[in-house]
């Protein structure tokens, strides 16, 4: 029961980070919600529960004069069986503050987790720093955002068209459909659900070996692609067995 | 979400023989190596590189 009293003060003081956590990842284009395991998100939300709690003891104790007895908190936390009778009822009368306090710093995680990824987008560290990219690893690859990051050649704002090469199975055999990339749809769990292109071509990929063509149905330019009718071409991800990218940028001359 | 898309990429889509085109010559280009042949759409013409190789182009990748 003590362990267990114990245990919640601590989660208390953690929750905010956790919060934190929360509020960053979560957004539209999200790399994940949550980690899988309580215990992956609890030490990862150490660090900004920690600042949370110096910034909140910082102003409770210094601006707002009201005093925090750290030492026996951390008593509280660690040995309860070693608390007289006199500070339970220190603790009796703190719950209602203690409750305020936790609402207030719980409420902050949630609001600078979110002021945290403004400003991460705002001012592209996710590019930057590898550990702030809260994005779903599809959106900066589909976006050719990839091309901003350090080391990579390239860069994002020069992308005029993406255009996909995407190998998929048929009854047939292996099909390749090269087109330009019009729309992508993320999923939830930091995955891919659909892409529309336009303007595709499909060919075999056995076709790729001499004197095995296939009887034309519409050669344009090239004996091994055949256009497909259609506006929109849609691919979802699961008929997707892997995907070549290439960005391209347009050079402009007048006539 | 969109994928990155420029207004010439725009008219060059709606034009039929000029997304005919454009198709051939990246298609091609892959094929072949680049052909780094011209497009002409409206008043303009215009020529098709991969981002990596306008880079390898200019020599340094854009300041922004």
């Amino acid at each position: 029961m003590n362990i267990a009293i114990g245990a919640l003060i601590l989660l208390l003081l953690i929750f905010p980070g956790i919060l934190f956590r929360f509020a960053f990842l979560s957004g539209p284009y999200s790399r994940k919600n949550f980690q899988s395991s309580l215990t992956d998100e609890v030490v990862l939300s150490l660090i900004p529960a920690f600042l949370i709690q110096t910034a909140a003891y910082f102003i409770t104790d210094h601006i707002l004069r009201i005093n925090i007895d750290v030492s026996f908190l951390i008593r509280l936390v660690s040995q309860l069986n070693l608390i007289t009778p006199s500070e339970f009822e220190t603790i009796e009368n703190s719950i209602l503050l203690f409750s305020i306090y936790s609402i207030i710093t719980c409420i902050s995680g949630y609001l600078s987790g979110k002021l945290f990824r403004y400003l991460v987008a705002k001012y592209s560290w996710d590019i930057k720093y590898h550990s702030l990219r809260f994005n779903n690893e599809w959106y900066y690859l589909l976006s050719g955002r990839i091309l901003d990051f350090p080391n990579n050649a390239g860069d994002s704002k020069n992308i005029d068209m993406v255009r996909v090469d995407v190998m998929s199975e048929s009854q047939s055999g292996t099909i390749i459909y090269s087109g330009i990339l019009r729309e992508f749809y993320l999923s939830k769990n930091d995955g891919l659900d659909r892409i529309y292109l336009s303007n595709v071509y499909r060919r075999k990929l056995n076709d790729d070996s001499p004197g095995e063509l296939s009887a034309p149905l519409e050669q344009e330019f090239d004996e091994r692609y055949y256009k497909m009718p259609g506006d929109m071409f849609v691919i979802p991800y699961q008929q997707i067995k892997n995907i070549n990218i290439s960005y391209y940028v347009i050079e402009e001359d007048s006539v | 979400m969109e994928a990155p898309l420029g207004n010439t990429v725009r008219k060059i889509l709606n034009d039929k023989d000029a997304s005919k085109k454009l198709m051939q010559t990246i298609i091609l280009g892959e094929r072949f190596g680049d052909k780094n042949e011209f497009i002409n759409i409206e008043d303009k013409k215009i020529k098709i590189h991969r981002v990596t190789s306008l880079i390898n182009n200019i020599g340094k990748k854009t300041e922004r």
